[in-house]
């Protein structure tokens, strides 16, 4: 088989079978509805063609059987019953159990469905004769029943075996070209056909002359099929033989598929009693064709391809690994103190980061993956219930890691079994109790403060503590003092125990398998809890908490004192060495303070935080947390690297502490703590004074709020320049030889691939060649090497020759004197020496005179342009600013609301971009009182959030024009492009 | 039942049966049919500023386990030696935690004939704890209710504020 031509076909078909057993539901409800029918042959029609050219032989004829079905409801305007929904709902199991076998093996799986074909065949028959009579189908139903009293009955043993003996006989036997019975009674096993020619019964009549007990004492016929031939015998005498052509058709069809009593049972039963019989069949038999059915439509996402889940499995721990990798590198790149190894450093650093993320978003999907099977749920369980329950299902699209998903999905069709049988009451109960006779199982998902929260809720008669407590009792699980003192929001909770059961005989449907007790151990396993509350007469709510943070999360692993603890890396800004013969420990008011980049850092010191050791000396390694609102150092001994780690959660001991998150089992068995780095910072107590000195020491702090930039440093002779990053793409080092002249001006083959224009800082700064020269020839007598920056917009490129690199550093761009000359910004102070800041663009022009033309207009004008950013996670800010920069934004920053108001004093952005979630003043806050503001009006405040809205933000997201979502670059930046474009048009029209 | 082996203790046995379980020179009992397992020593982390009672959590294949020393509880001196058994006891919150024993005894009936109040004689923290004791021949085994028995280990909110103050 060609494979490729498989998967695309099983991609398609699940695709199709994915919603169409919403679609066939939608039937039963809008029974006229043509266009529904429509597309559910379509379906069916589409899978079938495609078999032909696939060879999938047995699929074929059951998505054949199933289309000609359809084909005649669809021509006849047959209005379907739920009989026949169910009919075709098993046949679109049987197409997706196909489907399955398919994908997992690669060919056709061997499968026997040929009792659901007979019915399909059957029914189809029916459907044609009902109409072409005009009779319904209750009506001939009545009919048949009136003159053939005896109810329809069949063991489902006894009709198994029968099964299994025709298969073997109809295989031994296939090629028989025996006509008579086989003609109009070929749904009838090949042993009772046998028997009947055996008897000299070759025609309908013939077998009404002998009678129902000669018959029945066949030793190949049961008393039900007996029943069945003799009323088909009477149909299609009656019918005067109208319908025997079409059979005979089906029957050659037929002789080679297997053919089951069981099967049978239910076929004719549709065709002489529909109503009846198939009911009395799903309740005896619901093995047979249940046994396969395949977990309903599974939701497969549109327009994309298909990847092997232990693929993206497998990936996810290499790119743990390489976290880990990552880590160690990074660590040695710091150590090894060179420019060039940090630069690729960082951007093995920023890769691997995304990579992370991006994949785990891979494993995220919409709960509807496994919801998509309830509505089927629900329906199958009321109609063999008697009780009629509507779905309700909202917050489909709330996404959950699929280890969570997969292990929720039991528990829940479990929790929905149970709401189904003991929740919803009989209809007549509940209009007795006043309340509509449809019960309503409503399910609900939603994200509540780090927590996915699923609620299964029905409208039932809810669930009687004290019956709850007395059965806990009965059965010893509590005894009376416990019983006493219990409330009964708390005997509720035990029917999570063990074996407890509110409804005094087992039913066959939820009683069976789990326990409510398993479904609190899985929900459980994967970190989540779940709680009951009911009102009686009310209803039963179901609350699951999942927490989002169960995926696995990459933590440091640390040492202090000998013990290891687990840090979450999403806080974790940087790690430091920090020797004790460091000249950067300071001492302010008894805390420790560690100078990093001209700011003091509070330092946490873990061992005596945690009462494991005292007087520690200042030793070790300290990792950078950087908690939003503030930064700090957590002194440790060592650092073992990261690790991706399961967070578990702790039990009630720990509720009180702050400084745990959780806990972990790391690779060896161990159990590690995780510490909670907001926690941790409340713990560090820094008195009033501590906060002044270290702001003291912090000069830059508070200027972090304004414009803080990375530069790159650079020297030229003694004077020192600085360039901003967002346009350098990369920093190389080339032997001088390598810039070559052509057509008037200088080049250099960039990475084998493209020709980039050269211009020497000297040049532009007017020095005299002989000079450039001269330290040209100083530089090749050295090493022969020189530094090129490659600025880029991602379209052109050029390169910038400097003399000698000193620095890359995050400064806040505060000019001090504005620059007169060409190519300068102006001068400012950086590490404490002036420093002139170069004008990128005024270089790039002259590099490449047409660059900024090509970008069209807004490109040169939005230079002026500025966007206000806040966003409390530094992570965030390092991810958005550079791409903010690379539109030629200028670029504020503020760390929260309250930041973003103290510019917004002076200041009026073009555009400002705000996250959500942030202390202090959050983003609803920040654009509430921006909305307030008359001078701001007109500009847009944009959302920039990581979370998707759920329904109660809804309302609130709307006071932003745009709400974008941080991960998806692409469409951040064009939206702002766009936006400030029009206030450029804007501005242009009111000049 | 003694030894060094794990002894699995199966959940199906009769309410009235006891575990017996020492600590210093004081026996307990505790309801079979509460205790999961009980276990010889594992790795055991221990959890920087938690409640006295709790020696730290353990790896129970898979599942992460309160361990409770139930000499601090009951405030006795600690343990010399290394030995000791850790009985897995299952609460009605579904949480399970780790108790530990000097030593396990044998499993008993609960016999009436046995069966007494509570002395007033015994330790403070038993009277809380006890659902009244079985007097044997030699010795007096405290019938311990494992939910009052956990809810005792547990800090409440004021207690943790002492802990909490640092520097």
């Amino acid at each position: 088989m060609d494979q490729e031509l498989l998967a695309e076909f099983l991609t398609e078909s699940n695709e199709n079978m994915a919603s169409i057993e919403e679609q066939l539901m939608e039937l039963e409800a809008r029974p006229q509805d043509e266009e529904l029918i429509n597309a559910i042959f379509r379906v069916i029609h589409t899978v079938k063609g495609s078999c032909g050219f696939l060879g999938l032989s047995g699929l074929e004829k059951l998505a054949h059987a199933g289309e000609n079905l359809l084909g005649k409801i669809r021509s006849l305007k047959f209005a379907v019953n739920e009989d026949l929904v169910s009919l075709l709902l098993d046949c679109a199991d049987g197409i997706n159990d196909y489907l399955q076998g398919l994908e997992a093996n690669g060919a056709e799986p061997a499968l026997d469905h040929s009792s659901v074909i007979s019915r399909l065949q059957a029914a189809e028959r029916l459907v044609d004769s009902m109409a072409g009579a005009g009779i319904s189908v209750v009506a001939e139903a009545a009919q048949t029943a009136a003159i053939e009293p005896s109810p329809v009955q069949s063991t489902p043993d006894r009709d198994q075996q029968a099964a299994e003996k025709s298969v073997a006989e109809s295989t031994a036997e296939a090629g028989d070209d025996e006509i008579g019975v086989d003609d109009w009674a070929g749904d009838f096993a090949e042993a009772v056909r046998a028997a009947m020619t055996a008897k000299g019964w070759h025609t309908p009549e013939q077998v009404i002359a002998a009678g129902f007990a000669p018959l029945r004492d066949l030793e190949a016929v049961s008393p039900a099929d007996a029943l069945k031939i003799l009323g088909l015998s009477k149909k299609l005498v009656a019918q005067g033989g109208a319908t025997k052509k079409s059979t005979e058709t089906e029957t050659k069809n037929e002789t080679d598929s297997a053919q089951s009593a069981a099967a049978e049972t239910e076929a004719v039963g549709v065709e002489v009693m529909p109503e009846q019989a198939t009911k009395t069949a799903t309740r005896n038999l619901p093995a047979p064709t249940k046994k396969t059915v395949a977990p309903a439509a599974k939701a497969k996402s549109a327009g994309s391809i298909r990847v092997d889940v232990e693929l993206l499995d497998s990936l996810m721990n290499q790119v743990g690994e390489l976290v880990l990798t990552r880590n160690r590198l990074l660590q040695m790149v710091q150590e090894s103190g060179s420019m060039e190894f940090m630069r690729v450093g960082r951007e093995v650093d920023q890769v691997t980061e995304r990579l992370q993320s991006q994949l785990l978003r891979t494993r995220m999907q919409p709960i509807k993956t496994i919801w998509g099977s309830v509505p089927r749920v629900v329906r199958d369980m009321s109609k063999s219930l008697d009780k009629r329950i509507d779905v309700v299902m909202e917050g489909e699209e709330t996404e959950l890691d699929r280890t969570i998903l997969t292990a929720l999905k039991d528990p829940l069709t479990h929790i929905i079994r149970n709401s189904c049988d003991h929740g919803v009451e009989m209809p007549a109960v509940r209009r007795a109790a006043g309340k509509p006779e449809a019960g309503t199982l409503r399910l609900t998902a939603a994200q509540e403060s780090g927590f996915i929260v699923i609620v299964v809720s029905d409208d039932g008669g809810g669930i009687n503590a004290e019956k709850v407590k007395a059965k806990a009792l009965s059965m010893g699980v509590i005894d009376e003092a416990m019983a006493a003192s219990m409330n009964d929001q708390a005997a509720l909770q035990l029917i999570f125990n063990a074996g407890l059961s509110t409804v005094e005989k087992v039913s066959n449907l939820s009683g069976r398998g789990v326990g409510m007790d398993v479904v609190k151990t899985s929900i459980e396993k994967v970190g989540g809890s779940v709680d009951i509350s009911s009102e009686m007469g009310k209803g039963t709510q179901l609350r699951i908490r999942i927490p989002l943070t169960l995926a696995i999360i990459s933590a440091m692993i640390v040492r202090c004192c000998d013990r290891r603890f687990a840090i979450p890396q999403i806080s974790v800004r940087e790690l430091l060495s920090a020797r004790s013969t460091s000249d950067d420990w300071r001492i302010i008011g008894g805390h420790p303070f560690f100078r990093l980049r001209g700011r003091l850092l509070p330092i946490l010191e873990l061992a005596e935080t945690l009462h494991l050791a005292e007087n520690v000396p200042h030793d070790g390694s300290i990792v950078v947390m950087d908690m939003g609102d503030r930064t700090f150092g957590i002194l440790i001994d060592e650092i073992f690297g990261a690790e991706e780690i399961v967070v578990k959660p702790l039990g009630v001991h720990f509720q009180q502490l702050g400084h745990y998150g959780g806990c972990s089992i790391l690779g060896d068995g161990s159990v590690i703590p995780i510490l909670d780095c907001n926690g941790l910072a409340q713990m560090m107590d820094l008195s009033e004074e501590v906060d002044q000195a270290a702001l003291l020491g912090n000069e830059e702090h508070a200027l972090k709020a304004s414009e803080m930039q990375h530069v790159l440093v650079y020297k030229h002779g003694v004077a020192r320049f600085a360039i901003p990053m967002s346009l350098v793409e990369r920093l190389e080092r080339f032997s001088a030889d390598k810039i070559e002249l052509s057509g008037g001006s200088e080049v250099l083959q960039y990475r084998d691939e493209e020709v980039i224009p050269v211009l020497r800082w000297g040049d532009l700064i007017g020095e005299t060649r002989e000079r450039a020269d001269a330290s040209d020839e100083k530089e090749k007598d050295e090493e022969g090497e020189v530094y090129g920056l490659i600025l880029s917009d991602g379209k052109n490129r050029m390169c910038l020759q400097v003399d000698e690199i000193v620095d890359i550093l995050e400064v806040p761009l505060e000019i001090k004197k504005p620059a007169q000359k060409e190519f300068f910004l102006g001068t400012t102070v950086i590490l404490e020496q002036a420093t002139e800041v170069v004008e990128v663009f005024d270089v790039i022009k002259r590099a490449v005179p047409d660059w900024l033309d090509q970008e069209a207009e807004p490109a040169d004008q939005s230079r002026r342009h500025s966007i206000l950013f806040v966003e409390d996670a530094a992570f965030f800010r390092n991810l958005v600013v550079p791409s903010l920069q690379a539109m030629q934004c200028d670029v504020w920053t503020a760390e929260d609301g309250v930041q973003a108001c103290r510019i917004l004093a002076d200041k009026i952005p073009d555009i400002i971009l705000t996250d959500l979630e942030m202390p202090n003043m959050d983003g609803y806050e920040l654009a509430r009182w921006i909305a307030g503001q008359e001078r701001f009006q007109g500009i847009p405040v944009v959302a920039l959030t990581a979370t998707p809205p759920d329904e109660k933000d809804y309302e609130r997201r709307k006071m932003f024009d745009e709400v974008l979502l941080k991960f998806d670059r692409k469409t951040m930046t064009e939206t702002l492009q766009l936006m400030i474009n029009r206030s450029a048009d804007n501005k242009a029209s009111l000049n | 039942m003694s030894g060094n082996n794990m002894v699995a203790v199966q959940e199906t046995q009769a309410a009235t049966e006891i575990l017996t379980c020492r600590v210093g020179d004081q026996w307990l009992g505790f309801q079979v049919r509460q205790v999961r397992e009980v276990v010889a020593p594992q790795t055991c982390t221990a959890m920087p500023l938690s409640a006295d009672a709790v020696m730290g959590l353990i790896n129970l294949r898979g599942r992460v386990i309160t361990q409770l020393d139930v000499r601090k509880v009951v405030g006795l001196p600690d343990r010399e030696s290394d030995v000791y058994r850790v009985a897995i006891v299952e609460t009605l919150s579904g949480e399970d935690f780790g108790l530990v024993m000097d030593e396990v005894g044998e499993v008993i009936d609960l016999d009436p004939e046995l069966y007494e109040k509570t002395p007033k004689t015994l330790d403070r923290i038993w009277q809380d704890v006890s659902e009244g004791v079985l007097k044997q021949d030699e010795r007096v085994v405290v019938l311990v209710n494992v939910e009052r028995f956990i809810a005792m280990t547990i800090p409440q909110a004021d207690d943790m504020d002492e802990t909490r103050v640092l520097h």
